[in-house]
């Protein structure tokens, strides 16, 4: 074994445990203070700051009358209850990061969390 | 142009053809788990086999044959973003290999160079990622380099099982 191939190893192993350690920050930390854009028909109707803290619903109707049911909880979103007919959007799960958005088809409803990078922009 | 010349051009276009239809086939397999970016690798092993083959095959060669590989791979694909990717990627793992290539000069070093190019491309997509979406994409990476490590560890072992005897056919590319 010579000092090149334990130096390769050594590097393969910090890599591995990197990944570990990432994994455990990824899961146990959750991106609180972002903020969630509701989006309705293509256009951004209300933008919410998510924090541990809140837990309230509130109602978002479309210019067809449609109505989603909205609720915020412990730093997430997501859709309590809805008038569309598939319930995809109430299927899933809340979200707290930017990594999938709630999407409700028939009811042109998007919620989704955006980073402030792009907030900026705005 | 000598014959020889002539020779090493229609085998470098031929390991270009036979990436792109590895990355062809590759975007055939279903995913197996369901992250994005997620990938076996299949299109770096001709790369991976020219970098390290020694002869008269040089560094250059092999960021050529990647760099014809992404470029078609546009083409036939039709996905501009994924191009963005890929070659911002390649672009890491390339250097990452010559690195490797010029700091360890022995078989060998095809195997831990797999996967340091593997990890240095998935580091440079989520760079190209970052800036198409947002910064949150970088919580992919430690699944990511999980997946780096064993996709590298894999395709370094087949191009050094290649390239470990010196065959027939693995002379006959070194002295093309």
């Amino acid at each position: 074994m010579d000092k090149q191939k334990t130096i390769c190893i050594l590097i393969i192993i910090l890599i591995i445990f990197a990944a570990i350690l990432g994994l455990f920050i990824v899961k146990g930390e959750k991106v609180l203070g972002g903020e969630a854009c509701i989006y309705s028909d293509g256009k951004r109707i209300r933008t919410i700051k998510l924090s541990p803290d809140d837990d309230y619903t509130f109602e978002v109707k479309n210019k067809d009358g449609k109505v989603n049911t909205i609720i915020v909880k412990n730093g997430e979103i997501g859709v309590l209850s809805a008038d569309c007919p598939d319930k995809i959007c109430v299927n899933t799960p809340y979200i707290s990061d930017g990594l999938q958005p709630v999407v409700c088809v028939p009811n042109h409803l998007v919620i989704q969390i955006e980073a402030r990078r792009t907030q900026d922009n705005d | 142009m000598t014959e020889r010349n002539i020779r090493k051009l229609v085998m470098s276009a031929l390991f270009a053809a036979i990436s792109l239809t590895l990355f062809l086939v590759e975007a055939m397999i279903p995913p197996i788990v369901p992250i994005p970016g997620v990938k076996i690798g299949l299109a770096y092993l001709p790369v991976m086999l020219v970098m390290f083959v020694g002869g008269n095959w040089k560094i250059y060669d092999a960021v050529l044959i990647l760099f014809v590989r992404v470029v078609l791979s546009a083409l036939i694909s039709g996905n501009l973003v994924s191009v963005y990717f890929s070659a911002l990627g390649g672009l890491l793992s390339v250097i990452v290999m010559s690195v490797m290539k010029l700091t360890v000069r022995q078989k060998w070093a095809v195997i831990p160079a797999g996967v340091f190019s593997a990890t240095a491309h998935n580091v440079g997509q989520l760079t190209a990622a970052m800036t198409v979406y947002s910064v949150t994409v970088w919580a992919y990476l430690p699944y990511l380099l999980i997946s780096a490590v064993l996709t590298g560890l894999f395709s370094g072992f087949v191009i050094y099982q290649l390239i470990r005897k010196d065959t027939k056919i693995i002379k006959n590319i070194k002295n093309i």
